[in-house]
């Protein structure tokens, strides 16, 4: 086929393109993926009033900044990335700082407990619920994430794949906190923090394959 | 001549595409296939590959630049959006073919879109050949539109369908034609 054929053929239809389009899809997978991520919280675990009632309520503050920032600032990058030649380094440099923030945190929470009460602290709770529900959840956050996706022009599709898988696992654990609110700094800081990571890391893995288009 | 000189000319041409003005996006594209060819056919002679693959990558971006149209934002530079594109779709081919990027430096498109090579190869596809893939009322419309020239009025009485209708098909049509080179394109017979 000639170039110039092609060429005349994609301009026989030339449509005004409204600008929103994707900004308003990508809302609605987000909102789709939290629902899903809910959704199959609810159906897994089920929503527990009293553990939340008895939660510490600077460690619910604390998850709940960490939750919304993340999703906030990853929603940010996929935005702003999904539009070829578009920097996104704000966003990318908000998502490391807090990460690394509430990495920091947990570990700060480790060291200042006293040690002989440490493993308990870390190991009482049922922490694989956290490890196995997190990654769980945020599959469907995910798939939601890579429809809308698709529907732009990622170009870095590995670095696109990671933050897509961020803000999933970030999800997943929001959705996963509504059942069992991290119980100490320790906890979360590490049952969180590292099935996120595992997200991200997955998330990187399936980028250049499930972001192609 | 500097891509960069001409990026408010291209710019402009973008607008005008978006807000529905087709000669203006013909236009745009025909500026911008030599440039690509050029980009293409410098980055794969590396390794070893030839002009009809330049070809096949030049006609891929060209319809990602249509087909994602949406992406580009209006406030934004078209120059750097265009090379992400090109950049993008030549990592892909790498990818399809299983060629590692390492052992193929890509060079920042920059310099490379400011060359240009005018004259074509054919690609391997066939206009025809993928017409007939589609469903009649698409290929229909798309050969009263684009093959005969006719307004959308005109085929809309040539065909007995609506104008609304003929809009949609050739819409839709481009579209599955769009991917229908996709997935006949570029990388396919390395399987």
């Amino acid at each position: 086929m000639k170039t110039d054929e092609l060429i005349e053929t994609l301009g026989t239809m030339v449509e005004r393109v409204e600008g929103r389009s994707f900004r308003n899809a990508f809302i609605v997978a987000l909102v789709i993926g939290v629902a899903l991520a809910v959704c199959a919280m609810q159906a897994l675990l089920g929503t527990s009033t009293s553990a939340l009632r008895q939660s510490h309520v600077g460690l619910m503050i604390l998850t709940v900044v960490f939750v919304v920032g993340v999703v906030a600032a990853g929603s940010s990058y996929l935005l702003r990335a999904a539009h070829p030649g578009m920097a996104a380094r704000t966003p990318i440099a908000l998502l490391v700082l807090l990460v690394l923030a509430f990495l920091c945190a947990g570990v700060a929470g480790i060291l200042a407990v006293d040690p002989a009460t440490r493993s308990e602290m870390i190991f009482g709770p049922p922490w694989t619920i956290c490890v196995m529900c997190i990654p769980f959840f945020a599959i469907g956050p995910f798939i939601a994430f890579a429809w809308v996706l698709r529907q732009g022009a990622p170009t870095k599709l590995r670095a696109m794949g990671a933050v897509a898988g961020l803000v999933a696992g970030v999800i997943g654990a929001g959705a996963c906190a509504l059942h069992m609110p991290g119980p100490s700094l320790p906890f979360i800081g590490l049952w969180y923090t590292g099935p996120i990571l595992i997200c991200a890391l997955l998330g990187a893995l399936l980028g250049p394959r499930v972001l192609r288009w | 001549m500097d891509a960069r000189a001409e990026e408010p000319e291209l710019r402009a041409l973008m607008l005008a595409g978006l807000d529905g003005d087709a000669s203006a996006h013909v236009a745009l594209l025909k500026r911008l296939s030599p440039r690509l060819r050029a980009y293409f056919k410098n980055q794969l002679q590396r390794i070893g590959r030839g002009p009809v693959e330049a070809e096949d990558l030049t006609q891929e971006t060209l319809i990602a630049v249509h087909t994602r149209r949406h992406m580009y934002a209006r406030t934004q530079l078209f120059t750097p959006w265009v090379q992400a594109i090109a950049r993008y779709k030549l990592v892909d081919y790498l990818r399809r073919t299983k060629i590692s990027a390492r052992d193929m430096p890509i060079d920042e498109v920059q310099e490379e879109l400011s060359e240009e090579e005018p004259v074509g190869t054919d690609s391997r596809l066939d206009v025809e050949s993928l017409l007939v893939q589609l469903p009649v009322k698409m290929r229909r419309a798309i050969e009263l539109v684009r093959l005969k020239g006719l307004t959308t009025t005109e085929a809309a009485a040539a065909s007995g369908m609506s104008q609304s209708a003929i809009k949609v098909s050739v819409h839709r049509g481009v579209k599955a034609l769009a991917r229908l080179v996709e997935r006949e394109g570029v990388g396919r017979e390395d399987r």
